[in-house]
């Protein structure tokens, strides 16, 4: 388990907007409680009752190798977990439940693991640009499929000829390959914010050449 | 929070402004709350639902925290305070 956090907890000023179970929680963490370290064992439970709901929720659609290590993943994520947490505790600020905002905690971490784990060992082909498996089926009337394969024609084209290789790198990569970002960023020694922000840009560059070419997309993505 | 419309939609993202991943992090345990309140979230917090909706990372999470703080009643036990 994580090394006992020796930094102050919350004043006691803010604790009068929270919920019993909140301000309960709180208490228990000041560093100046007796109890801490029960109380961080606690949390530490909770956290891993978290992960663990998440692994087991997510079992079907992984691969059957991590499907063995599942315990071990939730077990690491929930002790990654509780380190994050106990570094924030003075930021809490009662805006949601203790526990809500404890579990956010353990989700951000299991949910990348599994991310992580799921694509252990497996490559990143962006030379095989598999657009054509990308037909969009919301379309019903032979106009709107031969507006939405034009779009999509004119996106491939687009994403060649107008984005950096590092935006067209990791555009293709998350929504043509649906890698996720947390592995794109893992193999490019990157963070999800940073990797986030590159395909932002490349979809911001990518909407205004489409308006240039005369396409008009709705905020949805449709073709008017 | 809206699922993207369609392939072509996944592809360009909302159009609307989006906090990135940190912040819409930060603000993602109020939104889900307001949410399973029965609350209007996404007119709360625009910027967040814009951002679940452009991230799949995100919204992955986002997925999760929900559907854990809806079966959080089954989980209670001894971890609490």
């Amino acid at each position: 388990m994580a090394q006992d956090a020796t930094r102050p907890g919350p004043s006691q000023s803010q604790l009068v907007q929270l919920d019993d179970e909140s301000r309960q929680w709180l208490a228990r963490l000041d560093p100046e409680t007796p109890d801490r370290r029960e109380a961080i064992q606690a949390l530490f439970e909770l956290l891993l009752r978290g992960a663990r709901h998440e692994t087991h929720r997510r079992r079907a659609s992984l691969p059957r190798q991590v499907g063995d290590e599942l315990d071990d993943i939730a077990r690491q994520a929930a002790d990654d977990a509780l380190t994050v947490l106990l570094r924030k505790l003075d930021d809490y600020r009662g805006a949601s439940r203790f526990t809500t905002w404890a579990y956010k905690f353990a989700i951000f971490e299991v949910s990348a693991a599994l991310r992580r784990e799921a694509w252990r060992g497996r490559s990143i082909t962006i030379e095989d640009e598999s657009w054509s498996r990308l037909a969009d089926t919301n379309a019903v009337d032979p106009q709107a499929q031969t507006n939405a394969r034009e779009l999509m024609a004119a996106i491939e084209r687009t994403v060649a000829t107008d984005l950096t290789p590092r935006q067209r790198d990791v555009f293709v990569a998350v929504l043509v390959h649906g890698v996720p970002i947390d592995v794109v960023a893992e193999r490019h020694g990157s963070s999800r914010g940073a990797v986030y922000k590159v395909l932002h840009d490349a979809r911001q560059k990518l909407r205004l050449a489409l308006a240039v070419q005369g396409w008009e997309v709705g905020s949805g993505g449709e073709a008017t | 929070m809206n699922e993207p419309r369609g392939t072509i939609g996944r592809i360009l993202g909302p159009a609307g402004p989006d906090l990135g991943c940190d912040h819409s992090g930060d603000l993602l345990d109020q939104f889900v709350e307001a949410e399973l309140a029965g609350l209007a979230a996404r007119q709360a917090f625009p910027e967040v639902a814009n951002h679940l909706e452009a991230c799949p990372d995100c919204r992955e999470d986002y997925v999760a925290l929900t559907e854990l703080l809806k079966a959080a009643g089954d989980l209670s036990g001894e971890g609490s305070a």
